[in-house]
């Protein structure tokens, strides 16, 4: 059974034309898959439905054996609380926590990832100093320090600690590389594929730009999977 | 996420925004502080001015309302209509059931104070505040004919000290063309501050009133009063013949409305007996209008200050809705994005109001004294009491109620913003 299933998903916004309809979408458990979506191909409302943010028209979701598109909004948040880590472009962090808070935030929210941390004997503080140690931040004055003291590039690897505590079962990441320079960038999705695979997650990455989608073996392309937008381009 | 795990989410916000954040605390600080403060001084004033008369059971004077019946005599406010017989006066003491009276007679100044006849008994018998009898900051009762002795206002105003000699005058203005300036007067005692009425009085013996008066029966100096000196007037056989009213002790107050229908119907006079609580009471329904008024303003400032918390959470909102994407994509639900800015606007109003609480207690700690010794008003309630728990917690269900369209407005921008994080 794959992790994720998408399955005839519509969607448009209230009096909207429609907006995204993917008849088929998987994705299996551990799986990398480099989704290639420049803007305007409805990439942030098809994230936004995986996440369960977003409520699809008509269709099917699975996620994890449990149905999300006719989950309640309640569940759906525990879903994506307990097994799901985001990765935005920027901005990932909450300017008024320390470094170490910020990663352990979901811990805060979600019972199972709390558990999960301890069943492999640790605690949030110490597998955060582990994560951030893995991803080249192990300074304690980082750590312990504000989020505004950090290098752009530091803030997305801090983020990407944040998604990976606990182990949840799917890391989706929306264009965190683009405000990266090329070099710092390419060792960011080395860093993300290793730690997500270290972590046994799954991993979503959505990129406009279609060279980073060699580092994939697999490659979807939305504007494709998007009927809508494929029609349009037609 | 846990609500307490959300309150230490929105202290770490507000920490971060902690100088608009200390301004709005501010506002409704002094909000609060305003509020107690006018319902302290209220509540403070209300009891000095119902503990004017304590210990006497009832006022006796010539038929007339019970009302201006006490005002002239507790509060030297308007004039006798007539006067009271000094018959009537020795019935009242002969009486078994009456313990104790007190005459107080009325109708003269010095220097726009009022002149108060009496006699030892008033030092004995007239109390007030928790039962508390005048005492003298210098000095002793009136005992000859030409002593008196003066309220602390009086002394301080005038700057008069034990010994000093003065003079007093017919009628009651503050200016009088008729001085009784041949009836030099000496200070034997200074009266302590009590915060009534008293101490802006000067205390004569009943005999000295007569004595003023003597030769101006007819309402202007007679010939006999130029001619008179002091120790002619001293040679004279005077004795009171009318008094304004007298304070009343029962030998047992249980007997109080039999002792007032036995006065009321007393055949000889038409008296008029009154228990000053009860007319003071009245007095303080009317007095106490202007009480609530400033309580009413000081709520509408409470309120101010709480739409401060909510313009503050309002601006703040526009720049935090990247932080709101944040908190819905670690898992946060639309109840928890409102709890976390509802909590926000609590504990503000919380911070504010427990600081606006301690600086009640820390100004009244300080002007207590000040209080006492100027106005005589005991300040209400040194110990945090009810009201203060009850402004407490209503600035805080305000605030969360407030709290409610700011969270509102961020729930609207959460779902329209879905995972997009609006740059």
């Amino acid at each position: 059974m794959p992790l994720l299933s998408l399955k005839n998903v519509e969607f448009a916004w209230p009096g909207a034309p429609a907006l995204l309809r993917v008849p088929e979408f998987q994705l299996e458990a551990g799986e990398h898959v480099f989704l290639r979506g420049p803007s305007g191909s409805g990439k942030s409302t098809l994230l936004g439905l995986i996440a369960g943010v977003l409520t699809a028209d008509s269709g099917q979701i699975e996620f994890d054996g449990e149905d999300l598109a006719n989950a309640s909004n309640a569940k759906r948040d525990r879903i994506r609380a307990r097994d799901m880590g985001v990765i935005f472009q920027l901005f990932n962090l909450l300017p008024y926590l320390s470094v170490k808070a910020n990663v352990t935030l979901p811990c805060k929210l979600s019972a199972e990832r709390r558990n999960r941390v301890a069943e492999t004997g640790t605690s949030p503080d110490e597998e955060a100093r582990r994560l951030l140690d893995r991803l080249g931040l192990n300074d304690d004055r980082i750590l312990n320090g504000k989020v505004s003291n950090l290098s752009v590039g530091q803030q997305q690897r801090v983020a990407v600690a944040r998604a990976l505590m606990g182990r949840p079962k799917l890391i989706i990441a929306d264009e965190p590389t683009s405000a990266l320079d090329t070099k710092a960038r390419d060792a960011f999705l080395e860093l993300l594929k290793e730690e997500s695979a270290a972590a046994g997650s799954a991993l979503l990455f959505v990129s406009h730009d279609e060279h980073l989608g060699t580092a994939f073996s697999r490659i979807e392309d939305l504007e494709t999977l998007n009927t809508i937008a494929a029609e349009a381009r037609a | 996420m846990s609500l307490s795990a959300l309150i230490s989410l929105a202290w770490a916000s507000l920490w971060n925004r902690r100088a608009s954040a200390l301004l709005t605390i501010t506002a409704v600080a002094v909000s609060v502080m305003l509020f107690l403060g006018v319902d302290k001084l209220k509540t403070s004033s209300e009891e000095s001015f119902q503990q004017t008369i304590t210990g006497t059971d009832m006022i006796v004077g010539a038929r007339t309302s019970s009302v201006s019946l006490v005002m002239f005599t507790v509060f030297h406010i308007g004039d006798p209509a007539a006067g009271m017989t000094w018959e009537s006066y020795e019935w009242l003491q002969s009486r078994s059931d009456i313990e104790w009276t007190v005459p107080i007679s009325l109708g003269d100044s010095h220097d726009g104070y009022r002149v108060v006849g009496t006699d030892q008994s008033f030092f004995e018998h007239y109390q007030f505040r928790d039962r508390q009898n005048v005492s003298f900051a210098d000095g002793v009762p009136f005992d000859d004919l030409y002593d008196v002795v003066v309220g602390a206002d009086v002394a301080a105003e005038k700057g008069y000290a034990v010994g000093d000699q003065i003079e007093l005058s017919h009628g009651t203005g503050p200016v009088s063309f008729q001085d009784h300036s041949d009836r030099p007067f000496t200070i034997t005692g200074i009266l302590d501050a009590t915060g009534t009425p008293v101490d802006e009085s000067v205390l004569v013996s009943l005999l000295a009133i007569e004595a003023i008066h003597v030769g101006w029966q007819s309402g202007a100096p007679s010939p006999l009063a130029n001619m008179m000196t002091a120790d002619d007037v001293r040679q004279l056989n005077l004795r009171p013949h009318i008094i304004s009213s007298a304070l009343v002790g029962l030998s047992d107050r249980r007997s109080t409305l039999n002792t007032m229908r036995a006065i009321n119907t007393y055949s000889q006079e038409a008296l008029v007996a009154a228990p000053p609580a009860q007319a003071i009471a009245e007095v303080w329904e009317l007095v106490g209008v202007a009480g609530n008024a400033l309580m009413a303003v000081s709520a509408f400032v409470i309120l101010v200050g709480l739409v401060s918390i909510l313009t503050s959470i309002l601006t703040s909102l526009r720049e935090r809705r990247r932080e709101m994407a944040v908190l819905r994509a670690i898992g946060a639900g639309p109840a928890q994005i409102m709890t976390l800015l509802i909590s926000e606007a609590v504990l503000l109003a919380a911070t504010g109001a427990a600081f606006g609480i301690a600086l009640v207690y820390l100004a009244s700690a300080l002007a207590a004294p000040i209080f006492e010794a100027r106005f005589g008003i005991a300040l209400a309630g040194t110990y945090p009491g009810m009201t203060d728990l009850k402004v407490f917690l209503a600035v805080i269900v305000t605030a969360g109620v407030l709290g409610l369209i700011p969270a509102i407005q961020a729930l609207k921008n959460s779902l329209a913003d879905g995972l997009s994080i609006k740059l």
